[in-house]
Formats: structure tokens, C-alpha cells, sequence
């Protein structure tokens, strides 16, 4: 016997083969019993007799065949796929330099990208961690005639009302939130935990069971004593050392006043923006009358499939409804005046916010934006090796690689390559999230949620794969360029003419993009710097800031409340290194505080009311312990205890409603007939209270003891202290007066130690992240362009090398030749800052609202962009040049 | 044409142990297998021959056989099986199988009566 050829590999060889096996044998059959003396047709019968049915037979056959057909088929590829992988690991290891600086590059790059995926993906793309995330729904009030950025909550009335009517709701859910004092007992210091006050409703809404123990009622919070409680995993593990018959016990508040604890809620159960340790019962009497009192938050559970219009018409025709029963609480005065609205909005948008959203958005483009740059980087590269591997890809063409066994080796190879950097970007990955999460705003929300994930893995693979697909797709591109070059067995120059082309074009895509990226980075720094020399309108340095509560029970008068905070202040003010000292309820930068309506007594009937102003009541030391500058007289403990109620006014607010007249010795109260009114004093300069982006705030700093004869006044429980002492860090500041507020009263915690100037940085957060990762994008885009034109200009040197020695032996100078190499650069990097420079100005428009008095087409900044890379296209043909000039004629010509 | 009842009916496993069988002679095509069946047996053992051809194959799937195509003395192209180390050892362990089987069906056979 001898061998012919391999088993047949397509079905149509295979069905011929069997087809071929199975005559011979009936054939064979046939001539054999016709050499016994059969004649032909009875041979025929009998050999057909003998077979069975050949149909049956063959088709069984056939199916066989049809498996060992596919079985075969899957060997050879993976098969293929193994050699490939093993063929193009060694073809990487031959050329170290090519694959560690590929390697690196794409790293840095997936990396990147990585990470700010990770963080989008988190932040704002995945939604928020309740069973029905995606139909929750955020309830508000807008008050424009009141003021134009603010949004309120609701009411209770209005509560009830949608909840029961609501025809595009499900369910409501109400809250408030707060920081409860809990008095210390046996091994634990009196604390400020925060506490979410909740309709049984909200957690239906929010599809939150209880680890331990049950839920409230709704009659439960009918009285407005609440007698039950629940708490949180977290607190049940701290503050009773996971328990587990933690229900039933008893949670004080103080001496006199406790709730019983009902249940514990699972780990992680919590409001999107606000994490409570205990849950009380919020006051909902359902036969209460409506008040205007909107300060609940509200979400809504939407019926499957409604949109977020359609809730927001519901509600309306529910909130006109509303307004008709109740004319007294919502008298058309006061809609006019007010403006009152409704506005819903997804749960998800509303936690998230628009400013945080695009932020990310953009500083994710910019990553992109340099991964796109690193790709280019890594395609030059693949190109200058084609180049080098022409021979190669045209030899094996000519032994008759097709397009599919070149396509599959280049692939494997850049597929192999770039799926290691991806494993290699993961890691920088998880690194960078560290560094990231650590220079990230406070107020980045969900940012406890954050971590690499598969999602950001699988991101990374991806990105990886396509650059993969792509790198590997170019050399079969070129190939049948490169089959006329064995052809003519020249040097190809039509072939390198077009790779050139390539190169440049790659090359100019860098430089424009690193534009795009440096002049956005050039902008983030200019509007930093410019919030950096906003005037605060007080001096954050040297101070420290910390919080104390005093429980209502035991300070029922506000003698008692001012009278401890005399105390502390003149405790805290005789410690040595200590310059002054001060208190006030709402520190600047620390959230947007409420309002309040006031009247004054200034005859002028537009200007007697004054809207919706803040009202921070402060301790006669605040002005001084904060530098906050205060014409005429700022108050002292004699004159706030006289029972003239003396006020402090901001600058903002003197003007909006004493205009033309100076309003020390007029007087200012709140709009309610509790109160009587407060004498003005002194006016303060303004201060930037609600972030240094934002113009001054209207405040009216009122006292903590009210003028005689007012009825109602409860300021001064919950303060912050903040005390100068340029000397001291807050940590110091803090355990002194932790030590004197327990020395004068045990139940009084002291928290949330802090210097000012970290309240002040954090406040910046938001454009310092933006602006710190916009920069690191530039910086890295720079480099890499860099790198990028200068592999393409040494490339054009080393090509260009006897035209150079020609023109040297010719007689050319050595400054002559720079000069060339350098206006080759050059060129690059003019095309490149000109098409860098139309797309900035179309791309930069999207980050307007983040920038703080710049203008997004700022001159200053494009041409300062341009020249920064104009100088790296200079530098970057430094090297390049030099080699030029060394051209030894002789040598360049016989080479 | 169905075999003839008092042919002896083979069960699928003895076809394909008497396919180890003959090759174990060496490469043959299947009608070569065939005929050596027929001689050896003497013509007792007939078997359909058409279900031949789905064993084979069957055989080669499961790697027992390799297959390759050739030239006949007569030079025709045909077919030629041969057993790979794997089928080898198959035809060892079926022999012994089938040794024991025919050993324990002939104590039965032989014995006398009910005790």
C-alpha cells in the first residue's frame, strides 16, 4: 500500500471519499462473484443481497464521519491557535524593545481609561443599590421667587395627599434626617449619631428588610413621642457589640427620654446620600392639618413602565387639587410671590447631579483620549516593524499563506501583545482607583461603592481586544502592497511611501489630541487658581473647627444654652496658644444652609420683606475666631444677654434691604409673631458660604439670645466651635476641648475635629479632582506625542540617510541638515497644534460649566497650548538631528 | 434481505472485535476484512455486509483505527484501516472479555442437571 494523501477535510471531499470506499467494495464484490461463473446480474443481486440496505448504511456512515469531520476541525484550531500564541510569544521575545515599550505604553494607557471607567461606571452609570432603583423617584419644591438655585422638599400634607391619589406613584416614602445626641454610658462617650427620622412607607419604597427583629407601623408614627427604633448593622455591631438580643432593649437619648429598639436593618441598607445609624418613626398624623412647612424629603416608588413626565404631570394635577382644599396654607399671594412648583426627577440623576455627571464624562473622554494617543503610539510601532518584517510576511506569502493564515498570525500576535498589557493595566488600574479615591471630592457620591470591579476588568479586556484587532489588522492591510515588492525585489518604495503617510498622519492625530487635552488641563488650572484668590471673606488658616450638641432635655431655656457656651468659650479662650475663640451653627462650606423669611422695620414697603435669607446664629467670638471683618460693634456676652437681640447683617443683605441707608440701629426679625424685633448692630463683610464658585450669601447672624418678649427661640443645641490657635493642629484643639465640655458636662459630645482649611480644600475638591486628572491626562498625552514624533522623525533620519550623505558630500552644512530634520518636526507639529486648536475650540465648550471666570476659548491658554507643543515637537527632534549631522557621507552612500 | 434466521446473529461489540481481529494482521481495506472474517469463520459467521462500513468508521472516530487511502495489489484506491496503539490495547482487553464470557457460558452449558 501506498500513501496517497490526508483525509479529506471539507464535506464535499468527505462525502466523495465515502461514496468511494463504499463502491469499491460492491465493485470488488461484483468481479469477484462473477469469477465464481455468476453472471453479471445475478453477481449484482447477490452483492446487493449480502450489503443490506446500502442507504441506511451510508447514512450512518456518513453521520460518523460527519462528527470525526468536526472534532478534527476544532483540534486543528486549537491546534493553530497554540502555535500561533507559542510562534508569536517568541517573535515578541526577540524584540524586547519593541514589545516592553508597546507593553508600557498600553498599560498606561488601559490603565487609565480603566480607572475612569471604573469610576463613571460606579458614579453615574450603574444604578442605585435598591431592588427598583431604576423606578424611584426623587420629590421637590422649586421656590424661584425665593431662590433661583435652590430646591426644597415637601410637605407632610403633600405627602399624604400623593400617596393617596397618586395615580403614577406606587408609593411614597418620607424622611428627615438629623444628628441625635445619644448620651454615653459604661464605655462609651456621649456621641452625635446620625439618624434618619422615616415613613414605615419608605422602606416598601425601597425594598429594605430587617436583618433582626421587624419594621415600623404606620399608626406608629401617629404620636409625636416616637416609642420604637431601628438600627443600623454598622451600629448594632459598634455600640451593642452585635447583640443578638439587641430587640427590645432600650436606646437613650438622654436621662429622661428612650426608645425601645424594634429591629436592625442589613448591612448596607441606607439612604442613597445619607447613612443613619438609627431610624425613628417620622411624625405622620394623618389627621393633622397641611402646613406650609416644606422641609421632607420624599421618594416615590413609579408604577412600572411610567416615565418620569408622567409623574411629573400626576403630581401636579394632585398638587392643584391639593391647593384647592387647603387655600389657607397656599394663598395665591404667597404662590405668586414664591413661584412654587413641584419638580420630580429620577432618584438616580438627582443623587448623582448633572455637574458630577459631566465631569466624569469628560475626564473619561480625556482618558480615552490618551489611550487613543498610546494606540497610535503602538500602531506607529506594528508599522516601523511591518516594515522591518516585510520580507517575512512576502515570503510566506509567496509559500502560500493565504489572507486568512497571515491575518491569523499578525493578530495572534497583537492580540497576544496587547491582552498581556490589559492584564499589566488591571493592576495599574487597581493601584491608580487608590490614588484616585484619595484626591476625590468628598462630595462624590456613591463614592464608598468603588472599587475595581468586573465590569472595569472586562472594560479593560475589551479596549484591549478592539486596539488588538486593529494593530493586528494592519499589516494584512498593506499586505498586497507588500507581494509587488518580492515581485520587483526592490526596495518597495510605493509601499513605504504610503506607511509613511500612515506615520504622519498618526503622528499629527497625537499632537492634536494631546492639544485638546492640554488646553482643557490649561483651563482647569486657571479657573483653580482663580477660585484659590476668591476672597472667602474669612481666614481659614490657624483655625480649627469641631462640633458639639447640647441634649434638649437638660438645656430647656436659652439662658441655660448661652450660658454654656459663655462658659465653654471663656474656658476654651484662657488655654494658652488659643487667640480667640467662637461658635456658630452652620459653618461656611459645609452645605448649603436653610432660610428663613425676615421683616425689617426700614420704611420702605419693596424692601421691607427680604425673601428667604439664612439665619446663622453665632456666639458673640465668631466674628474675631474667624477674621470675618464686622463694622460698628460686634457683639459681646453683656450686650447679646441685654435683651436687645443684637444682629450682625451681611454687607449683601444691608444693601438689599436697607438701600441707601445704613441699617446699624434698625431692626430685623424673623417673619413670625413669635418673634419681636432684633436690633442691628454691626454689618460683616460677605463671605462665600456656599462654595467659593458661588457669590456671596445673603446671612443675617443672629444671637443666641433673642430680644425680651420673644416667645420661641431654640438656637444654640447643635454648634460648631471654632477656635484660632495658629499654634495648635485640631487634633490638639479637639481633646482641650473635649476635656473642658466634659469636665462641664458629661453628655455633651464633641466631633467632626477638623482644621477650616481642610473644610476650604474640600470645598475645592470638585475642581482640584477635575483639574488633577485633566492634568495628569495632558501630561501623559505630551509625552506620548512626543515619543510619537520623535520615532517618526528618527525614522525619516535613518531613512533618508544617503539623500543626506549625497547633500553633505554636496557640500551642505551641518546646520543645514538640523535645520531640515528640525522643520520636518516642525511641520508635524504646526498641522498638529492647527487641528488640535479647531478641535479644542469645538471640545473645550463642554467643560463651560466647569470653570470658574475663564472662558472656555480663553487666547492665553490656546497659545500657550500651542507653544508647549511646538517646543516638545522641537525637543523631540533633537536627537534625530544630532544622528543627522553625524552622517558620514562615504559611509551613508555605500550603504 | 435480511440475513437468513439461522445465520448466526452478531451483536454489534463481536463485529467489532473481530475487526480488531483482522487487522491486527495489519493494514487492510474493509472488503479485505470482510473476506478474512469469512474465511477464518469458514463461511459460518455471516454478517450483513453494509454494516461494516458504519464500525469502521465508528472505530476510527474513537481513534482505535487510523486511516489512510492507497493502492490494491490491482492497483484500485481503497480505503486502508490499521489499528492505532490505542485500538491494540482494546483488542487485548476485548479478547479476554470475550474468553471469560465463552468460558462461563460453556461451565453452564456443561452442567448437569439441577443439584
Amino acid at each position: 500500500m501506498r500513501r496517497v494523501f490526508r483525509l479529506p477535510f471539507t464535506r464535499g471531499r468527505m462525502d466523495e471519499a465515502l461514496d468511494d470506499e463504499l463502491r469499491f467494495h460492491i465493485e470488488e464484490r461484483i468481479r469477484e462473484f462473477e469469477a465464481r461463473g455468476l453472471s453479471r446480474t445475478q453477481a449484482e443481486a447477490e452483492v446487493r443481497r449480502r450489503f443490506g440496505n446500502y442507504d441506511a448504511y451510508r447514512s450512518e456512515t456518513r453521520h460518523i464521519d460527519e462528527t470525526i469531520m468536526r472534532d478534527q476541525h476544532q483540534l486543528e484550531v486549537i491546534d493553530t491557535i497554540r502555535r500561533e500564541t507559542r510562534h508569536a510569544a517568541a517573535t515578541l521575545r526577540r524584540s524586547p524593545g519593541f514589545t516592553l515599550i508597546a507593553l508600557v505604553t498600553l498599560a498606561l494607557g488601559l490603565g487609565a481609561a480603566t480607572t475612569i471607567f471604573t469610576l463613571l461606571d460606579r458614579v453615574v452609570l450603574r444604578p442605585l443599590p435598591y431592588p427598583d432603583a431604576d423606578r424611584l423617584v426623587h420629590i421637590g419644591t422649586l421656590w424661584p421667587g425665593v431662590r433661583a438655585d435652590a430646591e426644597f422638599a415637601i410637605s407632610r400634607g403633600q405627602f399624604f395627599y400623593f400617596k393617596q391619589h397618586s395615580a403614577a406613584l406606587a408609593n411614597i416614602g418620607l424622611y428627615d434626617t438629623d444628628m441625635m445626641p445619644i448620651s454615653g454610658d459604661a464605655g462609651f462617650p456621649a456621641e452625635r449619631v446620625p439618624t434618619i427620622y422615616a415613613s414605615a412607607s419608605l422602606f416598601d419604597v425601597l425594598g429594605i428588610a430587617p436583618e433582626r427583629g421587624r419594621l415600623f407601623r404606620a399608626e406608629e408614627g401617629i404620636s409625636r413621642d416616637p416609642a420604637v427604633a431601628l438600627i443600623s448593622h454598622g451600629y448594632w455591631q459598634r455600640r451593642f457589640g452585635a447583640d443578638p438580643n439587641v430587640v427590645g432593649k432600650r436606646l437613650y437619648f438622654d436621662k429622661q427620654s428612650s426608645v425601645e429598639i424594634i429591629g436592625v436593618l442589613p448591612a448596607g441598607a441606607g439612604l442613597p446620600d445619607f447613612k443613619g445609624d438609627i431610624w425613628i418613626p417620622n411624625w405622620l398624623d394623618p389627621a393633622a392639618e397641611p402646613q406650609n412647612n416644606h422641609t421632607h424629603s420624599a421618594i416615590g416608588l413609579a408604577k412600572p413602565g411610567v416615565s418620569i413626565e408622567a409623574v411629573q404631570s400626576d403630581l401636579e394635577r394632585l398638587q392643584t387639587q391639593f391647593e384647592q382644599q387647603w387655600p389657607r396654607v397656599y394663598p395665591p399671594s404667597f404662590k405668586q410671590r414664591t413661584g412654587f412648583a413641584l419638580h420630580v426627577n429620577w432618584l438616580r440623576q438627582q443623587v448623582v447631579g448633572d455637574k458630577v455627571t459631566r465631569a466624569l464624562w469628560i475626564l473619561f473622554s480625556a482618558v480615552a483620549v490618551v489611550l487613543l494617543i498610546a494606540a497610535a503610539n503602538v500602531a506607529n510601532l506594528f508599522l516601523v516593524r511591518i516594515d522591518a518584517r516585510r520580507r517575512e510576511t512576502a515570503l510566506r506569502t509567496a509559500l502560500g499563506a493565504n489572507r486568512g493564515h497571515l491575518a491569523a498570525h499578525f493578530l495572534t500576535e497583537s492580540l497576544l501583545l496587547t491582552i498581556v498589557a490589559a492584564g499589566a493595566a488591571a493592576f495599574v488600574s487597581y493601584a491608580l482607583l487608590h490614588v484616585v479615591l484619595a484626591l476625590a471630592p468628598q462630595e462624590l457620591p456613591r463614592l464608598e461603592e468603588i472599587s475595581l470591579d468586573w465590569r472595569g476588568v472586562a472594560f479593560c479586556f475589551a479596549a484591549a481586544l478592539a486596539a488588538g484587532v486593529v494593530f493586528g489588522v494592519i499589516p494584512v492591510a498593506t499586505r498586497s502592497m507588500d507581494l509587488s515588492l518580492l515581485r520587483e525585489g526592490g526596495r518597495g518604495l510605493t509601499t513605504s511611501r504610503a506607511h509613511n503617510l500612515a506615520r504622519r498622519t498618526l503622528v499629527v492625530a497625537q499632537v492634536a489630541l494631546a492639544v485638546v487635552l492640554f488646553a482643557g488641563a490649561a483651563l482647569m488650572v486657571k479657573s483653580y487658581a482663580h477660585l484659590r484668590d476668591v476672597r472667602m471673606g474669612f481666614d481659614p488658616s490657624g483655625v480649627s473647627v469641631m462640633t458639639l450638641a447640647l441634649p434638649y432635655n437638660s438645656y430647656t431655656t436659652y439662658q441655660r444654652t448661652s450660658a454654656f457656651w459663655q462658659q465653654l468659650e471663656d474656658r476654651v479662650a484662657a488655654l494658652p496658644g488659643v487667640e480667640a475663640v467662637g461658635a456658630t451653627e452652620t459653618l461656611p462650606l459645609t452645605g448649603e444652609s436653610g432660610c428663613t423669611a425676615v421683616v425689617t422695620d426700614f420704611v420702605n414697603d419693596t424692601a421691607r420683606t427680604g425673601g428667604c435669607v439664612p439665619t446663622v446664629p453665632v456666639t458673640p467670638g465668631y466674628f474675631e475666631a474667624m477674621h470675618i471683618r464686622v463694622r460698628g460693634t460686634a457683639p459681646d456676652w453683656s450686650l447679646t444677654q441685654s435683651g436687645i437681640g443684637p444682629v450682625v447683617v451681611s454687607q449683601a443683605i444691608a444693601d438689599q434691604l436697607f438701600p441707601g441707608t445704613d441699617p446699624i440701629g434698625h431692626g430685623i426679625k424673623i417673619n413670625n409673631d413669635a418673634f419681636q424685633f432684633f436690633r442691628i448692630v454691626g454689618v460683616a463683610e460677605d463671605v462665600r458660604a456656599n462654595g467659593l464658585q458661588k457669590p456671596p450669601v445673603n446671612i443675617v447672624y443672629f444671637p443666641l439670645v433673642p430680644p425680651a418678649g420673644t416667645r420661641f427661640w431654640n438656637a444654640g443645641y447643635g454648634m460648631a466651635l471654632v477656635v484660632r490657635a495658629p499654634s495648635m493642629d485640631a487634633n490638639r484643639a479637639g481633646a482641650l476641648v473635649r476635656r473642658i465640655a466634659s469636665e462641664m458636662d458629661r453628655q455633651v459630645p464633641v466631633d467632626e475635629v477638623r482644621p477650616m482649611e481642610f473644610i476650604v480644600s474640600r470645598s475645592l475638591a470638585q475642581t482640584s479632582f477635575t483639574m488633577m486628572l485633566l492634568l495628569i491626562s495632558a501630561g501623559i498625552a505630551l509625552v506620548l506625542s512626543a515619543v510619537g514624533l520623535y520615532g517618526v522623525i528618527s525614522y525619516i533620519v535613518s531613512h533618508r540617510r544617503s539623500e543626506i550623505g549625497i547633500r553633505m558630500a554636496l557640500g551642505a552644512r551641518v546646520i543645514e541638515v538640523t535645520s531640515m530634520v528640525l522643520r520636518q518636526s516642525l511641520m508635524l507639529g504646526v498641522v498638529g497644534v492647527g487641528v488640535g486648536v479647531a478641535l479644542a475650540l469645538a471640545g473645550t465648550k463642554v467643560l463651560e460649566s466647569l470653570l470658574f471666570e475663564v472662558r472656555a476659548n480663553d487666547p492665553v491658554v490656546l497659545v500657550i497650548t500651542g507653544a508647549t507643543l511646538l517646543i516638545v515637537a522641537a525637543v523631540a527632534s533633537v536627537g534625530p538631528a544630532r544622528r543627522a549631522a553625524h552622517v558620514d557621507p562615504v559611509e551613508a552612500l555605500r550603504g | 434481505m435480511a440475513a437468513r434466521e439461522e445465520d448466526l446473529d452478531l451483536l454489534r461489540g463481536t463485529l467489532d472485535l473481530l475487526i480488531l481481529r483482522a487487522l491486527s494482521w495489519g493494514p487492510m481495506h474493509g472488503l479485505a476484512v470482510l473476506r478474512w472474517i469469512e474465511d477464518v469463520s469458514r463461511q459460518q459467521l455471516q454478517i450483513e455486509e453494509g454494516a461494516l462500513y458504519p464500525a469502521l468508521h465508528r472505530m476510527e472516530q474513537r481513534k482505535w483505527l487510523d486511516a489512510d487511502w492507497g493502492y490494491t495489489d490491482r492497483n484500485r484506491k481503497a480505503k486502508f484501516y490499521r489499528l492505532t496503539p490505542v485500538g491494540r490495547r482494546q483488542l487485548a482487553s476485548q479478547v479476554t472479555k470475550w474468553s471469560r464470557y465463552t468460558q462461563a457460558v460453556g461451565y453452564v452449558l456443561a452442567a448437569d442437571g439441577a443439584r
